[in-house]
């Protein structure tokens, strides 16, 4: 069975990171973020709203993206979120720390 | 963080948008589900791992997930504090439009008290707090002369100025400036301006940097350099509209050539702190050709070198103005001329010198005045809140049964105080500024603008001063309203024993303190308003009605005595040919000058003044330089009682310099303000007889034959019509400079009468609350009272009557309270003593009345009591 996407299962903040990572490529609204997810973790990685959206506002809190609203690829008006220079790095400090903490975690999976 | 912050408080304050934002996003995400959904993965693949995994595929039972998806993502908003902050604050506003009187009468009352101590505060600061934003303010230095007996002056002829700057060894630069009125012309349009002449190191000493082009240099200070001017802030904005390409313009200085070479920035005012600074600053080169003839003399200002203390700059200098001193017979002979020369701190430039002891304690009376103020305005405003705090018993013990925590009570209850507080500062600020310039009758410190919406150091008191008192008198009322027995509240007993009683005497004192303080305002406000109208009384000795008064100054326009003799002519006669215009004359000096006044003929009947004997002096005197004159009453009959007067000459006393000069009219007396009559004795001679030194400007009045204002474009018109350089003064109907002179009087009838007004609108509130609560508690009394065969008509009189009885006591305390307290009017007030039966009777009826009406309505619940509900009620 598929890991669930549920923040508790998920380590914290990893949520977070993920969607800072989608971002990178340029703008996304909420449902594609969602989408390029799934998609990018071939079906594996399913976020939901109920921890998307919390997320998505943490975000903006944190002044890591901005949101702005668009039209969407069937022309509806659709909020799209894009990094900011302070959510890029704060991707990078994540991503280091999250690569340090998966070494460590298979350090002590593969132990002997 | 602070950004964090920022960002939460923005989310508060558009919360709708937000939320309505989160809402439209997720329905779109929602809509993307279904569309999508339907034809990828999703619910149509449905295996039950997968949707177990996932939890929310669209369809059945999401609603529920969706709206606390909702409410997760708008929880990330609200810090928890923050939320129940918020929500106190909302609770306590909504609390306060629920009580719209209360709330009025507490924030006008905390508007006065905040208000007395942020004008005072910024009085105080600009004048004494605050030094100059200049590098080093501590090694700015004015330099002054006292004389053995104790004068101090800062004048210094330009001869010592230089003897001063080029021999001292302790200063690093000294300056000379004078400050004086310029005839400017700026496009054709004349106009006075304020000018500073200064020398060649002014700005350096000061220590001060262009805000736009250059400022002044010492090539500038020479003869014969070009005329060039730099422009204070201030003007720049209002005269040229802040225009950025204002370097190069020309401008007409006393009809000489100058450029605008710079702007100073927005802080500098010159040698002051604050407040009203120059328009433009000239050259000292320029001083003798541009200023005023009897500005003769200049100030000084240096910067002490490092380390050098003032002693001993004061010592140089002085020794140095020994050796001028000896080397200058003429100034050797002068003999107040001798005085030590020594250095004053110039960095709290706004008050000449430092305060004696007599101001200083003038200044700490005033501060102490409007603390007590404050105190007296929190007192009410807690006596206010513990009455509507009464009502409010039931609803606090509804919320403690139910398990609300004293704590969170007590604070939302300290928020509404605060939040009261703080409205009450808000309109502190939109008054301080009419605060501050009536106060300031009371400290001896300049008037200075101040902003106090730009002011970060009257805003940071006012803030401050706003929290505390919302501390303070929020306290008392919010702790005795958590001091409440539940269980006899919810059960509606009346009969809450010893603590209830307690609260009733200290709120009926407290009521009694609020009567005494309303008399010793309202006596002081009728004794001041009397004095108005005693003033308005007074007869000024001319009739101002349709006379313009305005100011010229021929002598800033580089004329010479025969021109200006000319001017006044032409202009009086191109006036009188004027449509609309009766009469026009010149004098030399304001009308209630004293000893000689040189003046034009027809100045007696321009101002509506009778001419009692003889007749007024004519053209042909002027034009011959006639030693002729008109004199006052004040004068006859100190010299002449009950003799002929026309045709004797002038008394040597009186005439001094001008030699013999024969009378030929007597005038009464004229003083042109409102203020006590002292005529002195004065001669009116013709205008050509004046010096050389004593003539060069000249009030201008006009008698118009409609109303004066409305002539006063036709009176700058023909005036320019023959000099288009000659700016008018302040040109004004004479009776504004009436009311001007009972301003004093008349803006502290308005202060005091507000506060008057608010004091009566806290008794009259005190009142009604004490005696509903009275009713309240004894309406099983009253009941058993009716059922005993008492009349209505009794319970309305005794309720009534314990009414009287309050405000009695209030003004047994007020009366001498008051009498006190007018003591300290005394110098306001005119043709009233300080006992005035009327006012006092007046005073007593008004409270009388006040309080009946207060109790009232009271007394009619108490008439009305219904004795078998009153009975039932336990």
């Amino acid at each position: 069975m598929a890991l669930t996407n549920q923040p508790p299962d998920l380590l914290p903040g990893t949520l977070d990171l993920l969607i800072l990572r989608a971002l990178v490529a340029g703008p996304l609204h909420g449902y594609g973020i969602a989408e390029r997810l799934k998609v990018v973790s071939q079906d594996v990685l399913h976020v939901g709203e109920s921890s998307l959206y919390p997320a998505l506002q943490r975000l903006l809190l944190n002044g890591w993206v901005k949101a702005e609203w668009g039209a969407s690829e069937n022309n509806r008006r659709a909020r799209y979120y894009t990094l900011t220079a302070a959510g890029r790095k704060q991707l990078d400090a994540e991503r280091e720390e999250f690569e340090r903490l998966v070494t460590a975690i298979q350090r002590v999976l593969k132990m002997a | 963080m602070i950004q964090r912050l920022l960002r939460r408080l923005d989310y508060l304050l558009h919360r709708r948008r937000y939320d309505a934002e989160l809402q439209e996003e997720m329905e779109f995400h929602r809509a993307e589900l279904g569309r999508r959904g339907s034809g990828e993965a999703g619910p149509a693949d449905g295996s039950p791992g997968r949707r177990q995994a996932n939890g929310f595929s669209p369809g059945e039972s999401q609603l529920g997930n969706v709206t606390l998806a909702r409410e997760d993502a708008r929880a990330v908003w609200l810090a928890p504090w923050i939320e129940s902050v918020w929500q106190d604050v909302r609770i306590g506003a909504r609390l306060l439009r629920r009580s719209p009187v209360v709330t009025i009468v507490a924030v006008a009352t905390m508007a006065l008290g905040i208000g007395a101590n942020t004008a005072v505060y910024s009085l105080i600061d600009g004048a004494l707090l605050r030094t100059m934003p200049v590098p080093e303010p501590d090694r700015l230095v004015f330099a002054t002369e006292t004389t053995p007996s104790g004068v101090s002056t800062r004048d210094f002829t330009e001869r010592t100025f230089e003897q001063l700057r080029d021999d001292n060894r302790t200063l690093s630069g000294l300056a000379a400036y004078d400050d004086s009125r310029v005839s400017a012309t700026i496009d054709g349009q004349p106009e006075m301006v304020r000018g500073d002449f200064v020398s060649a190191q002014y700005f350096a000493v000061i220590g001060t940097s262009a805000a736009r082009g250059r400022l002044l240099l010492p090539s500038d200070d020479q003869p014969g350099a070009p005329g060039v001017l730099v422009l204070s802030d201030e003007y720049w904005r209002a005269r040229f509209g802040a225009d950025p390409a204002v370097v190069g313009r020309a401008m007409t200085l006393g009809g000489l050539p100058f450029t605008v070479v710079g702007v100073t920035p927005p802080t500098f005012h010159g040698r002051y702190v604050s407040g009203r600074s120059t328009d433009v600053t000239i050259p000292l080169s320029a001083h003798a050709a541009l200023a005023l003839h009897d500005h003769t003399t200049l100030e000084l200002i240096g910067r002490l070198r490092p380390g050098v203390t003032l002693e001993q700059a004061s010592a140089d200098l002085d020794g140095i103005y020994r050796r001028v001193l000896a080397g200058d017979r003429e100034a050797f002979e002068l003999d107040e001329k001798r005085g030590r020369v020594g250095l004053s701190r110039g960095a709290h430039g706004a008050v000449d010198g430092a305060l004696g002891p007599k101001d200083r304690r003038q200044v700490v009376t005033v501060v102490a005045i409007v603390a007590l103020v404050l105190l007296v305005a929190c007192v009410n405003v807690a006596t206010l809140l513990l009455a509507r705090g009464a009502s409010r018993r039931k609803e606090i013990a509804v919320r403690l049964s139910i398990g609300a925590g004293g704590a969170r009570l007590f604070r939302q209850l300290m928020t509404e105080s605060l939040l009261l507080a703080a409205l009450g500062g808000a309109a502190a600020l939109l008054v301080a500024r009419s605060t501050a310039s009536i106060l300031r009758y009371a400290l001896p410190l300049p008037d200075l603008t101040f902003n106090p919406w730009r002011d970060a150091a009257v805003l940071a008191f006012t803030a401050g001063v706003s929290i505390v008192s919302g501390l303070l008198f929020g306290v008392a009322p919010a702790l005795a309203s958590l001091r409440v027995d539940v269980n006899a509240m919810l059960k509606g007993g009346a009969g809450q024993g010893a603590s209830r009683r307690r609260t009733a005497r200290a709120g009926r004192s407290l009521v009694v303190a609020q009567v005494a303080l309303s008399i010793a305002l309202l006596v002081s406000t009728g004794l001041v308003l009397r004095s108005v109208g005693n003033l308005r009384r007074v007869d000024p000795g001319v009739n101002a009605d349709h006379v313009l008064e305005t100011g010229v100054y021929p002598a800033l326009l580089q004329y010479d005595r025969p021109h200006e003799n000319q001017l006044y002519q032409t202009v009086t006669q191109t006036l009188e040919a004027t449509p609309g215009i009766q009469s026009a004359a010149i004098a030399r000096y304001a009308l209630y000058h004293a000893g000689v006044n040189y003046v034009s003929p027809g100045l007696f009947a321009t101002l509506g003044v009778p001419i009692t004997q003889g007749r007024d002096l004519t053209q042909v005197e002027v034009a011959a330089h006639a030693h002729a004159a008109v004199i006052n009453e004040p004068a006859v009959s100190r010299w002449f009682p009950g003799e002929r007067t026309v045709g004797r000459l002038v008394p040597r006393e009186l005439a001094g310099a001008l030699g013999p000069l024969t009378i030929v009219g007597v005038v009464p007396a004229i003083n042109p303000s409102y203020r006590r009559p002292q005529a002195k004795p004065t001669i009116f001679v013709p205008y050509t007889l004046a010096s050389n030194e004593e003539l060069g400007q000249a009030s201008l009045y006009v008698r118009t034959r409609g109303e004066a204002s409305a002539s006063a474009p036709a009176v700058r018109s023909a005036v320019h019509s023959v000099e288009s350089q000659l700016a008018l003064l302040d040109l004004e109907p004479l009776t504004a400079e009436l009311e001007g002179s009972i301003e004093p009087q008349r803006a502290t009838a308005a202060l005091l009468g507000v506060c008057g007004a608010l004091a009566l609108a806290l008794v009259a509130l005190g009142l009604y609350g004490t005696m509903s609560q009275a009713v309240a508690r004894r309406t099983k009394e009253l009941g058993i009272r009716l059922s005993l065969g008492a009349r209505p008509g009794e319970l309305l009189a005794m309720v009534l009557r314990e009414a009287s009885t309050i405000a009695a006591m209030g003004l047994a305390a007020g009366i001498p309270l008051a009498l006190a307290s007018t003591r300290g009017l005394s110098h306001l007030l005119f043709g009233v003593g300080l006992v005035d039966p009327l006012t006092l009777v007046a005073v007593t009826a008004l409270m009388m009345l006040v309080a009946l009406g207060a109790a009232y309505v009271p007394a009619r619940r108490a008439a009305h009591v219904d004795p078998l509900i009153a009975l039932r009620q336990e």
